[in-house]
């Protein structure tokens, strides 16, 4: 049966996985922002969750759509103030993309320290009274918390989908990523869905924020290996696609839950890293990828 | 213009060349202590808390007329300087001290890593160090002379703790010992799990995980299909929030689970809350053990910290005063300031009583007698259970089953 709980651990952790790389993985597709505050975000999400149930017993999976609210804003206000200049200097340059990296960073650097400075560098959990059930069926143990993030999820990678595919905004981003030059001329404000797509993706970091904090103790420092599993699953799954990101989410969680078992647990991380090397050589438009943009 | 500046110029080297003749005449029956604490970077609560440990030593024994010497009191003046948390800074504060300001002893800063670079500045001037907080294998296993280390060295940190439950009835016979792959977590798993086997017990995993993981449910799964008797984790306290959720997700609940990092700290019982109940951490000193040394028991101290500095003590504040009350000891015994006598002092050092346990140094500075506490989590509360003379609480064991709490 141990197969079978390995397999269910790594399902369930993936999902999460999926929802960290989702939003990292819309913003760099569609506006070639590498965000590296990507991490920070999630983190942020992770304290409103923590203050609103600590401060005013809110529970957890209620914080949710505040944190995506908050998040959202935030993003928003980022693109427009900060990172449009630099997106702008870009189209005609090609530096953009380390101008981004840099500004991005610096961002996260600053964020993190606020952070560290208003809150302090102690880990913090969100411990609800369901904390710890678990399912437990023919020998393997499903805890209900993780059914439930999981779901969150899945969820909202859905709604993103639906928002893409549906809505006016959506069709504009996904317009965008095809051709900039095109959507330019039927007259798609290029600025005004770059802050939505940034303020989409940071929503996303929010939700994937939330979720964290009712799994894992967080501090502000906690951001960089967010950061990391981002990447990795950007690069499994391809850029700009949500499947991708939520396919390499649970891909990645597999990989890492079989490795810890079967080869090893210092492996856990490695091979995750070892297989991201070997794609970056080997199909770089990643597993499920349907273009690679520059 | 430029006359104005001048004029000021000269004023300010008359006002200092008055002052340098004063500062030295001041200078003399005083023992000058040096030390290079972390007061600002990362390092900066631990630093402050060294330095509030040192200072309340000072001025105890200030008060008491000051160390004797040979037969003649000296009273101590304290020497600080701020490294930054950093290594390299830390180095060349030592050499300042050693020869600008002429120190008679040093004093350690917080943490090993520090303490790798700035001991190799004292160990070329030949200069005695001691060190409460410094307990890494590596920095004793240089083969220097000059170091002492306060802290039991960080391979023997789980050790008591093995002693413990061996001392239970049924004795347990298995054990899975996991350890995060830093430098700290990997040193004491090395140590628990050479000590495991020398008292015979069945070592089912010795594993490492990686630091930065926010998922351990798959080792769990494995770990619970062997059955061990005994799960030990050393790590940080993260880790330890995230281990004891993750088994109680997989309702697997060992006879005895310890952690290096994390039952020490408030923050576990309140992430954790019933669910901490039974968990093992190292104690490395805690104001309700029961220790004491020739001159006063913990409980005077707290009362004397208190007064100072409003709240009670913690460990870095504990060993601070301990590592000073050492010195006063191995100066009593060179009856000199003379760095090689007292080196020979303090492989003389015999103390069975401190506010931090026993002292007792082999050549390479290592506390042989030093020994970390127990602690326990009993309803929510952190008891000492181990050593015997400082306990507050029996130990509790085998634990209870998750579901039956």
């Amino acid at each position: 049966m141990l197969i079978l709980q390995v397999l269910i651990n790594g399902i369930l952790i993936g999902g999460l996985y999926g929802c960290v790389a989702v939003g990292f993985s819309l913003v760099w597709g569609v506006s070639n922002i590498i965000n590296l505050s990507h991490g920070i975000f999630i983190m942020l999400g992770a304290y409103i969750t923590f203050w609103l149930f600590t401060l005013f017993h809110i529970d957890p999976f209620l914080s949710i759509p505040i944190s995506a609210a908050i998040l959202f804003l935030v993003g928003y206000l980022v693109q427009k103030f900060l990172l449009n200049y630099v997106v702008g200097y870009t189209q005609q340059s090609g530096f953009g993309v380390f101008l981004s990296l840099i500004l991005t960073f610096g961002l996260a650097r600053v964020l993190e320290n606020l952070m560290v400075g208003i809150w302090s560098g102690d880990w913090r959990s969100v411990t609800t009274t369901y904390s710890g059930l678990s399912l437990h069926l023919a020998g393997v143990s499903i805890p209900y918390i993780r059914i439930a993030v999981f779901g969150v999820a899945l969820f909202s990678a859905g709604l993103l989908s639906i928002f893409l595919y549906r809505s006016r905004a959506g069709m504009a981003i996904r317009a965008i990523t095809f051709n900039t030059v095109g959507a330019q001329i039927v007259g798609i404000e290029l600025d005004r869905i770059y802050n939505i797509t940034f303020a989409l993706g940071a929503a996303l970091a929010g939700i994937a924020g939330s979720l964290v904090s009712l799994i894992y103790s967080f501090s502000p420092f906690l951001s960089t290996p967010y950061l990391s599993w981002a990447f990795v699953i950007v690069v499994m799954g391809g850029l700009g696609s949500i499947y991708g990101a939520i396919a390499g989410g649970i891909l990645l969680g597999i990989i890492e839950s079989v490795a810890s078992v079967y080869v090893g647990p210092g492996y856990q991380q490695a091979i995750g890293f070892i297989i991201l090397v070997l794609l970056l050589v080997f199909r770089p438009q990643g597993l499920f990828g349907k273009k690679f943009l520059k | 213009m430029k006359w104005a500046g001048r004029l000021v110029l000269i004023l300010l080297i008359g006002i200092v060349s008055l002052l340098f003749p004063l500062t030295t005449s001041i200078a003399q029956n005083e023992i000058k202590i040096g030390a290079s604490l972390s007061l600002s970077g990362k390092l900066t609560r631990e630093g402050h808390g060294l330095q509030e440990g040192y200072d309340f030593w000072a001025e105890w024994v200030n008060n008491r007329g000051g160390i004797n010497v040979g037969g003649k009191k000296y009273k101590v003046k304290m020497i600080y300087y701020d490294d930054e948390s950093n290594p390299q800074t830390s180095a060349r504060l030592f050499e300042k001290l050693i020869t600008q300001d002429k120190v008679d002893i040093i004093m350690g800063p917080y943490g090993s890593g520090i303490a790798m670079a700035s001991t190799t500045i004292a160990e070329r001037h030949r200069y005695v160090v001691i060190l409460p907080l410094n307990d890494s294998d590596e920095l004793y296993n240089r083969g220097y002379k000059y170091i002492y280390s306060v802290l039991p060295i960080a391979s023997r940190d789980m050790i008591p703790m093995v002693d413990l439950v061996m001392a239970q009835s049924p004795k347990p016979n298995s054990i899975a010992i996991i350890a995060s792959n830093s430098p700290y977590p990997l040193m004491c798993a090395k140590g628990l799990n050479e000590y495991a086997k020398q008292v015979g017990m069945n070592v089912v995993m010795y594993e490492q995980f990686p630091e930065e993981t926010s998922d351990l449910s798959s080792l769990l799964s494995l770990i619970k299909t062997k059955n061990p008797d005994l799960l030990f984790e050393t790590g940080y306290f993260e880790h330890s929030v995230l281990i004891t959720r993750q088994l109680k997700d997989q309702r697997f609940t060992p006879k005895a689970l310890a952690f290096s990092v994390g039952p020490q700290l408030p923050d576990f019982t309140k992430s954790l809350g019933k669910d901490a109940d039974y968990t093992m951490g190292v104690a490395y000193w805690h104001p309700r053990m029961k220790y004491k040394d020739s001159a006063f028991t913990i409980e005077q101290y707290n009362e004397m910290f208190k007064r100072k500095y409003g709240r009670d003590p913690v460990y870095l504040n504990a060993y601070g005063t301990a590592a000073g009350r050492l010195l006063e000891q191995a100066l009593g015994i060179a009856g000199s300031l003379n760095q090689e006598k007292i080196r020979e002092a303090m492989h003389k050092i015999e103390l069975a009583d401190t506010i931090v346990g026993g002292i007792k140094y082999d050549e390479a500075g290592r506390n042989i007698w030093g020994r970390t506490g127990v602690l326990q989590i009993q309803k929510g509360q952190a008891e000492i259970v181990a050593p015997e003379k400082a306990a507050t609480a029996k130990f509790l064991y085998p634990a209870i089953p998750w579901e039956k709490r």
